[in-house]
C-alpha cells in the first residue's frame, strides 16, 4: 500500500507539472473562438471576425445575455445616434450580447474588445437577479489568468479549471497535429449583434406567466457578491482603456416592478438605465417572457440613443 | 456514468479508497460498499431502472433457494420456469416489445390489414441484456445442480449489480464470481498496476481507436448514396475496427476495473482479429455472450450430437437469437443469420480444402465479419442495402475525398497510425494481455511505456462528443 501512495503523489506531482504546462498554452482567439463554434447560434465566431477581422471601429459595446441580443437593436440605434451628432462623428454601436447568463464572460469579451478596438462606451447589462456564477464557455475563452483568479473563487471553480485545461490540450493538439480548420461558420442564419424575433408564447400563457412573476417575492441571488467582483473588473477594464461604463437592466416580464439584485453596489458607483415598464408589459413588444421582439427593440432605441448620448457628452 | 467520462474518474478513487480502507475482517462492510457504489453507478444512468435490478436480485436469490430447498423434479421446474419467466418478460418487454408490434402492424398492413397501432417508445434499460443472463444463468446452474445456491443475500445482490460488469459485461458466471466476494481479496500492488495498465489500454482503444474511427463511419452510415466507392470501402472497413476497439476497450476497462479490487473477470476478448477462422472467430469475440449461448441454448438442443441437420438447425438457432439479444431491429436478425450460414459454409464445405487454414480462412472470416456489419451499423434494412451498393457503385469522376471524411486530414493520419500500431500490439499479445509484454520490464522501462501511453491518449483521443460505448445500446 505504501508503494501504491507513493506513486499515486509521482502521478499527481505529473499531473501538476502537465496542468501547468497546459495552461501557459498561448491563446490564440480565433482558435479559442472557433472552439465554441456552435455555441449560441455561432455568435462567438461573428464576434471574433468583428473584432479580429473587419476593421470597422467599435465605438459603443453592448455586452450582456440574450436579453440584449433581443433589445439592442445596434444598426438603428446607430442610426438614430448619429443623426443628432455631426457626419464626421459618427459612431458605430455594437451589441455584442450572448446567450445566458455568467458575468465573468463579459469580461472576457470587454479584454477581446479592447485588444483590437477602442470603444468610448461599454453598456453593460444586469440582469434583474443574480442567478448563475460562471458562463459555461467561460473556461473555452477566457485568458488562464482571468479562470485562475481568485476573485472567481465559487462553486464552478473546479469545473472551469478542468474545462480550461481541456480546451488548452485541445488547442495544444490542433497546432502539434495542424488539424486547425478555421472557417466563418455561419450554421444560423439570424442577423449578428441583434437577434429579431417575433411574438412566441400566446396572450394568455404570458398574462399567466405575469401574475405568477409578480406575486413571487424575489429573494437576492446568492451569487451577487460574485458578479459584484466582476464588476469591478469590468470597471477596471473600462477605466484603463479609457473607456466610460454604463450600467442597464434587462427587465423582463412580471419581474420588472422587483429591485433588481446588485442596485444599492450599482447605483452609488455607476450611470445606470432602467427601462420603463410599459415597454415590458405591453405583449405585443415579446417574443417570450424574458425578452422582447423586434417592435419592443425598436420601442427602447430613444432610451439607448439619449443614454449613449448623455453618457459621451459628460 | 461512463468509463471514460470524468465523474467516472472521480467515482472511481473515491470507491476505492473507501473499499480498501476498510479492515479486512469486515467482508460484509465491504461488500456492502461495492453494493452502493454500484447502485449510484446504474443510477447515475436512470435512477427508475435500478428498481428492476433490484427486483431481478430478489426473485433469483429467493428463486435459487428455493430451488435448493425443493426436492421434487416438478417443483424444481415451477421455480426455474419462475426465474425464466421473470427475466425473458424483463427483457422481452423493455428490449422487443415496441419491435414485435411495430413488426406485427407491418405484416398485417402488408396483407391489406389497417394496423395502426400506438408506436410503444419503451425506454431500454442499460445493461438489461447483460444482467439478465447473468441471473438466468446463476438459476439454471443450481437447477442442473453445478452449483449450491448463494446463502448470503448480499454476496448475490453485488454478484448481479458489480459495477465493472454491470452495463455492457462480461457476463459472469455464479461459480467463478460468488466465491470471489464470499472471500476477502487482500491488496496486491501488482494486480493493482495490471489493473490501471489494462484501463489505460482499453481507453486508448476506445477514445483514441474507435472514436477517431467514428468520424468517416458516422458521416458515411449519414447518407450512404452520396459517397463514392473508396470512401464506401474506408467507410466499412473503418467500422470493423471500431467497433472492436469501442467493445474491447470497454471490457478491457471493466476487467481492468474490477482488479483493482482484487477481482477476476473472464475474458471478453483475446484478438479476435487474428482469428484464423469463423469458427474461432466465434472464440475469440465476445466470449462471454458465445459461452452463454454455447452452455444454455446450443448444448441442451443437442449441440453438434444429433446429427448435421439437427446441428445446422441448432447453429442457425443460436446466431438468430445472438443477432437478436442484440437488439430489436430485423438488421441485427440478419447479421445474426449471416453469420450462422457463414458458420455452417466454412464446417461443411471450406474446411474441406486443406489449404484453407491459414490465410485463406482469416480472408474468409474477414470478409463475413465485414460485410456483415454493414447489417449490424444500419438503421434499417434499406440503409444497408444502399450501404452494400456504393461498396459496387462505378468508379466515377468525383475525386474521392477519404482525408475529408475527418474533421482533418491529419486527425485521419494519426488515427491510421494509431490503429496499425494497436494492431501491432494485438499480433504480439495475441491471446495474452497487454501486461504480458509489459510487467517483464524494468521499473523504469514500465514507467515510460506507461507515460507513452498516456501521452498517445492525450494527444491523439477523441474528446470532442459526449462520452458513450456502443454495447451501451445494448
Amino acid at each position: 500500500m505504501e508503494q501504491l501512495i507513493r506513486h499515486i503523489l509521482v502521478v499527481l506531482l505529473l499531473m501538476f507539472f502537465v496542468g501547468v504546462f497546459l495552461f501557459r498554452v498561448e491563446r490564440d482567439p480565433k482558435q479559442a473562438y472557433y472552439f465554441v463554434r456552435e455555441d449560441c447560434y455561432s455568435h462567438g465566431n461573428w464576434i471574433q471576425q468583428r473584432l479580429f477581422e473587419q476593421s470597422l471601429p467599435v465605438d459603443v459595446a453592448f455586452l450582456g445575455t440574450s436579453v440584449s441580443i433581443h433589445a439592442v437593436y445596434d444598426s438603428l440605434i446607430q442610426q438614430s445616434l448619429n443623426s443628432l451628432l455631426p457626419q464626421d462623428s459618427a459612431l458605430e454601436v455594437v451589441n455584442f450580447g450572448y446567450c445566458r447568463p455568467g458575468m465573468d464572460l463579459k469580461y472576457a469579451f470587454l479584454q477581446d474588445i479592447f485588444t483590437t478596438k477602442a470603444p468610448k462606451l461599454v453598456v453593460l447589462e444586469l440582469p434583474m437577479q443574480s442567478n448563475a456564477a460562471s458562463h459555461p464557455i467561460f473556461p473555452n475563452l477566457a485568458e488562464a489568468k482571468d479562470i485562475l483568479r481568485p476573485n472567481q473563487l465559487n462553486k464552478d471553480y473546479p469545473k472551469n479549471v478542468l474545462t480550461a485545461a481541456q480546451t488548452r490540450l485541445s488547442w495544444f493538439r490542433q497546432r502539434f497535429w495542424k488539424s486547425n480548420n478555421y472557417q466563418f461558420y455561419r450554421k444560423y442564419h439570424t442577423a449578428y449583434g441583434f437577434g429579431t424575433g417575433q411574438l412566441e408564447r400566446s396572450v394568455e400563457t404570458l398574462q399567466e406567466i405575469q401574475e405568477k412573476r409578480e406575486a413571487t417575492t424575489i429573494r437576492p441571488g446568492s451569487y451577487q457578491k460574485t458578479d459584484q467582483a466582476n464588476i469591478r473588473a469590468i470597471q477596471k477594464l473600462c477605466t484603463a482603456n479609457n473607456a466610460k461604463l454604463v450600467i442597464w437592466y434587462g427587465k423582463t416580464l412580471g419581474h420588472h416592478m422587483h429591485t433588481p439584485d446588485n442596485f444599492e453596489f450599482v447605483k452609488d458607483r455607476f450611470d445606470y438605465f432602467v427601462p420603463p415598464d410599459s415597454v415590458f408589459t405591453n405583449y405585443s413588444n415579446l417574443m417570450d417572457e424574458d425578452h422582447l421582439n423586434t417592435k419592443g427593440a425598436e420601442a427602447l432605441i430613444p432610451f439607448f440613443r439619449d443614454l449613449i448620448f448623455s453618457s459621451l457628452s459628460e | 456514468m461512463v468509463f471514460n467520462s470524468i465523474s467516472f474518474a472521480v467515482f472511481l478513487p473515491v470507491i476505492f479508497a473507501l473499499y480498501w480502507s476498510v479492515p479486512r475482517e469486515r467482508l460484509r462492510v465491504r461488500n456492502g460498499i461495492l453494493l452502493l457504489g454500484s447502485y449510484y453507478f446504474y443510477a447515475c444512468w436512470n435512477w427508475q431502472f435500478l428498481s428492476l435490478i433490484i427486483a431481478s436480485s430478489l426473485v433469483d436469490y429467493y428463486v435459487g433457494n428455493r430451488l435448493m430447498q425443493s426436492k421434487e423434479e416438478q417443483d424444481r421446474k415451477r421455480w426455474l420456469w419462475l426465474s425464466l419467466g421473470f427475466n425473458l418478460a424483463l427483457l422481452g418487454t423493455f428490449k422487443y416489445l415496441g419491435f414485435f408490434a411495430e413488426s406485427f402492424e407491418s405484416f398485417l398492413n402488408l396483407l391489406g390489414f389497417k394496423a395502426n397501432w400506438v408506436t410503444l417508445k419503451i425506454l431500454l434499460p442499460v445493461g438489461i441484456s447483460f444482467y439478465t443472463f447473468q441471473t438466468l444463468s446463476y438459476t439454471i446452474d443450481i437447477y442442473r445442480r453445478k452449483i449450491n445456491a448463494e446463502s448470503d443475500w448480499l454476496n448475490f445482490f453485488v454478484f448481479v449489480a458489480f459495477f465493472p460488469q454491470l452495463v455492457a459485461g462480461p457476463i459472469e458466471r455464479a461459480s467463478s464470481m460468488l466465491p470471489q466476494f464470499r472471500k476477502v481479496q487482500k491488496f496486491d500492488y501488482q494486480q493493482f498496476l495490471s489493473g490501471f495498465r489494462l484501463i489505460l489500454w482499453g481507453l486508448i482503444k476506445k477514445v483514441v481507436i474507435a472514436d477517431n474511427l467514428a468520424y468517416p463511419v458516422d458521416h458515411f452510415y449519414s447518407n450512404p448514396e452520396a459517397y463514392t466507392q473508396p470512401e464506401a470501402w474506408l467507410a466499412v472497413l473503418a467500422f470493423s475496427i471500431q467497433i472492436y476497439g469501442d467493445f474491447s476497450g470497454y471490457s478491457d476497462i471493466a476487467i481492468g476495473t474490477a482488479r483493482l479490487f482484487g477481482f477476476k473477470l473472464v475474458d471478453n476478448f483475446l484478438t479476435p482479429l487474428q482469428a484464423g477462422s469463423l469458427r474461432e472467430f466465434w472464440t475469440r469475440w465476445h466470449i462471454s455472450l458465445m459461452n452463454w449461448f454455447r452452455d444454455y441454448i446450443y448444448f441442451p438442443l443437442g449441440g453438434s450430437r444429433e446429427g448435421p441437420s439437427r446441428h445446422a438447425r441448432n447453429i442457425l438457432l443460436v446466431f438468430f437469437i445472438s443477432g437478436l439479444w442484440h437488439g430489436s431491429n430485423w438488421t441485427f436478425i440478419f447479421f445474426g443469420l449471416m453469420h450462422g450460414l457463414g458458420y455452417l459454409l466454412e464446417s461443411r464445405i471450406l474446411r474441406k480444402w486443406k489449404r484453407y487454414d491459414g490465410w485463406p480462412g482469416w480472408f474468409y472470416m474477414y470478409a463475413v465479419w465485414v460485410f456483415s456489419l454493414i447489417l449490424f451499423r444500419s438503421e434499417n434494412i434499406r440503409q444497408a442495402g444502399q450501404a452494400f451498393l456504393t461498396l459496387w457503385a462505378p468508379i466515377t469522376d468525383r475525386v474521392p475525398e477519404i482525408g475529408g471524411m475527418f474533421p482533418h486530414p491529419n486527425i485521419g493520419w494519426y488515427t491510421g497510425a494509431s490503429m496499425v500500431l494497436m494492431l501491432i500490439i494485438d499480433q504480439f499479445i495475441r491471446k495474452e494481455e497487454i501486461n504480458d509484454l509489459i510487467h517483464s520490464k524494468s521499473s523504469w522501462g514500465q514507467w515510460g511505456i506507461g507515460l507513452l501511453m498516456v501521452l498517445w491518449l492525450l494527444m491523439c483521443g477523441r474528446f470532442d462528443i459526449a462520452p458513450t460505448f456502443y454495447y451501451f445500446q445494448f
